[in-house]
């Protein structure tokens, strides 16, 4: 990048110097500094989604507001990320979006399966999440489920959420060992039920565990697959290897 | 309608049991839906509707303008429990008043928003439609007995529109 370049200095003392593509802090060297800030910039939209339902499910703002305000900015920004990637040549960022944007919806219709079966078939979850996304979404519960409120909210889960997801597994970790997604997709299933979203479920203790033990028997299976599928595609993908740290980071 | 804080599965499941306590203080009619017969309850009034479910909705909404009041929300519980996966033949729930008599009555005692506007159940059994309400006399009774009166008008009008509407 031309445009971080700055002349270097001879001053030994100098703490934050521009050489090239590279940001020195003291010891520290940022590698494509410009790349790291807009991987930044996408994992923090990436977390809209997630932290929007939380934070509706602990009584701050409601699910339209924050798909409004918050939502649909984060993927505006996204895209427009997406595209400077591209125009900018930072290949570690365009490609793990790339690849989120097609394993992780892939991954979610997996958990999808498994959710399905243990809703209708063992009656382990209390409703369907995305149609209650979708009616919380479009704001309207009270007159239950439409196909635009089905629209948005399976659009949320499935679109939204699971590339949301797999943006985190390939800009933060690279491309790994498909099965190491496995167990990122259990602390994604652990956060879950363990944060307030088990009250917009209907209260149902931590790890749904007021519904006995099928609740947390799906949600763990379904992110198993969720993981599998994801880590699976994503190895199999032109993701770079490197770390987030591992790439940006130099000491 | 804003909930600041939704516990949506648990109001979808209290929907449910206000489904429930519904058909349960049903008083016995022939051809009452199932638990109407256990427990009759002179506060509930019941009707049997001659015209199919989807029917019946569009003839109560016309019904409830043509006697001077208006329908100020509807709750469709049988979309929202459908998210649960229970699937129900058909229950909307109407909120109905008038924003006039409204103010009178929240003049007189502003704990009235406690049953104001007045609800008016519509449900499907075993391809019958019916519909149910509180009678506002009651409703309105419980909360001090004066108001009793104006509900005493309200239960009449009550009667014509569900009469209008079941026909």
């Amino acid at each position: 990048m031309s445009t971080m370049t700055q002349p270097s200095t001879n001053s030994p003392n100098r703490a934050l110097r521009f050489a090239g593509t590279e940001l020195k802090l003291g010891p520290l060297t940022i590698v494509n500094p410009a790349e790291l800030v807009a991987t930044g910039i996408v994992l923090a939209a990436a977390g809209v989604s997630p932290l929007m339902f939380v934070g509706a499910a602990a009584g701050y703002g409601s699910m339209n507001f924050y798909a409004t305000f918050a939502l649909l900015p984060a993927i505006a920004v996204v895209l427009v990320i997406t595209f400077l990637a591209r125009h900018y040549g930072w290949q570690r960022l365009y490609r793990g979006i790339l690849a989120a944007a097609i394993a992780g919806p892939l991954a979610t219709a997996g958990l999808e399966v498994v959710r399905a079966i243990g809703f209708n078939v063992f009656h382990a979850m209390p409703g369907s999440m995305p149609m209650l996304m979708g009616v919380l979404i479009t704001n309207r519960f009270m007159e239950g489920p439409n196909i635009w409120s089905d629209i948005v909210g399976w659009g949320d889960h499935i679109l939204v959420n699971g590339i949301g997801f797999t943006l985190v597994w390939t800009l933060v970790f690279g491309r790994r060992r498909w099965w190491l997604a496995i167990p990122f997709a259990w602390v994604i299933a652990t956060f879950f039920m363990i944060s307030p979203d088990m009250k917009m479920l209907g209260d149902i203790g931590l790890f749904g565990l007021a519904m006995g033990s099928g609740f947390a028997i799906t949600v763990y299976l379904a992110h198993t697959v969720f993981g599998a599928v994801l880590g699976w595609l994503t190895s199999r993908s032109r993701t770079h290897t490197s770390t987030l740290w591992g790439a940006h980071l130099k000491l | 309608m804003h909930f600041k804080r939704i516990h949506a599965f648990t109001a979808a499941a209290a929907l449910l049991g206000m489904l429930a306590l519904g058909a349960q203080s049903a008083p016995a009619l022939a051809g009452a839906p199932s638990g109407g017969a256990s427990m009759p309850s002179p506060s509930f009034y019941l009707s049997t509707s001659n015209r199919t479910y989807d029917a019946t909705v569009r003839a109560l909404v016309r019904a409830v303008k043509d006697n001077g009041l208006m329908v100020m929300g509807k709750i469709n519980q049988a979309a929202i429990l459908s998210m649960t996966g229970l699937r129900l033949e058909g229950g909307r729930s109407f909120l109905v008043g008038n924003p006039r008599s409204g103010k009178k009555l929240f003049s007189m005692n502003p704990a009235v928003g406690a049953v104001l506007p007045l609800r008016i159940y519509v449900w499907a059994e075993h391809g019958k439609a019916y519909i149910g309400y509180f009678k506002p006399s009651v409703l309105l009774g419980a909360i001090n007995p004066k108001l009793a009166i104006p509900g005493r008008m309200l239960d009449k009008k009550f009667n014509i529109i569900v009469s209008q509407a079941a026909r």
